[in-house]
């Protein structure tokens, strides 16, 4: 179990705080998943400095190759991390026939993402209004994300635990970028999730 | 009225006098996420003159756009047409904050080139029109402001 302080930041030595208020984006008030991504670039030092610049964009935490685990939001406060959310139940192929209605003609993105944000959870993903996002330092290289390191994939295994446990989210909700967004399809892709997926 | 009939004959077969439409198998195979290309104007720089191409490209199935400008050099007796540069946006063209492009335009004005974007914002809540303006400064610089 974590321990969080009054600010929503992890008092674990394992975690390094690093926040960063230019990615917090409004109060977090309910946490449903967790979406595990990956940033194209070469250090986490970039990603740091990225998060530190006017209306940047990022997650809660971030892991770097050797396994550190920075925090870089509050866990109280929402981050800009999943954008348009992709249909879950055609995913899961348990659309009803009103959901399909809805859905008919719609375009990915935007249209699709915008009907998908009106249902209530879990008929939908995790979104940024209820979701955490875990970054792992790693490059887009000949058209794919270079795979986690084993170090990556133990601390992220160690977050993702640590994080179901203490604030109650269910182990199956949590979803790489690209299984609930329009992204690339390699991200997150080579990371192993707490429901063997 | 023989030769009436004939004349409307030729039109309706799409008889051609000459060579047309060189380039319809090469449009055809033209990626459909190419959504906007329009060419906005010359450059010059020292002996070497161009055009401005902007490309507006979808991806992810239009979930996305991507914004791009090109410096192309026009031909010459010594040299063919010829690509200088292209130039990426990366502010708007960010992976993880994504813009859908909805309009793009770009006008030369006072020697520079001036690129004008309307985009909605994968992160807002409701829907937002996000202007942004343009300015090409020289071959691969430029400043980007949003309104």
């Amino acid at each position: 179990m974590l321990i969080l302080d009054v600010l929503g930041r992890v008092q674990n030595q394992k975690v390094q705080l690093a926040i960063s208020q230019n990615i917090e984006a409004g109060d977090l008030l309910i946490i449903h998943g967790i979406v595990v991504h990956q940033t194209d670039s070469s250090t986490a030092q970039s990603t740091l400095n990225g998060y530190r610049a006017p209306k940047s964009n990022g997650a809660h935490f971030l892991i770097d190759k050797d396994g550190t685990i920075y925090q870089t939001a509050s866990l109280y406060k929402k981050t800009r991390h999943v954008g348009f959310i992709k249909s879950r139940c055609i995913a899961e192929k348990s659309c009803l026939p009103a959901d399909l209605k809805k859905l008919k003609g719609k375009r990915p993105g935007l249209e699709i993402g915008r009907v998908e944000m009106m249902k209530p959870f879990p008929s939908r993903y995790p979104m940024n209004e209820d979701s955490i996002g875990i970054e792992n330092v790693s490059l887009f290289k000949n058209g794919a994300f270079e795979p986690l390191t084993r170090a990556q994939q133990t601390s992220l295994t160690w977050l993702m635990r640590e994080l179901t446990q203490t604030l109650n989210i269910n182990r199956a909700e949590i979803f790489r970028h690209s299984e609930v967004s329009w992204k690339q399809e390699s991200e997150g892709a080579s990371a192993e999730l707490l429901d063997g997926r | 009225m023989r030769k009436i009939i004939f004349f409307i004959l030729i039109s309706i077969s799409g008889y051609a006098t000459s060579l047309e439409s060189m380039l319809l198998e090469s449009v055809q195979a033209l990626p459909l996420n190419y959504r906007i290309i329009k060419t906005c104007g010359d450059w010059q720089v020292k002996n070497t003159h161009g055009y401005y191409r902007l490309v507006v490209a979808d991806v992810y199935d239009g979930a996305g756009s991507e914004v791009y400008v090109q410096w192309i050099a026009h031909p010459t007796p010594e040299q063919k047409s010829k690509l200088i540069k292209t130039l990426a946006f990366s502010e708007l063209n960010d992976d993880h904050s994504q813009y859908l492009i909805q309009t793009a335009n770009c006008e030369k004005k006072g020697g520079f080139l001036y690129v004008t974007i309307k985009a909605l914002y994968e992160h807002d809540e409701k829907d937002l029109v996000h202007r942004f303006s343009i300015k090409l400064i020289d071959i691969g610089k430029y400043e980007l402001r949003e309104k």
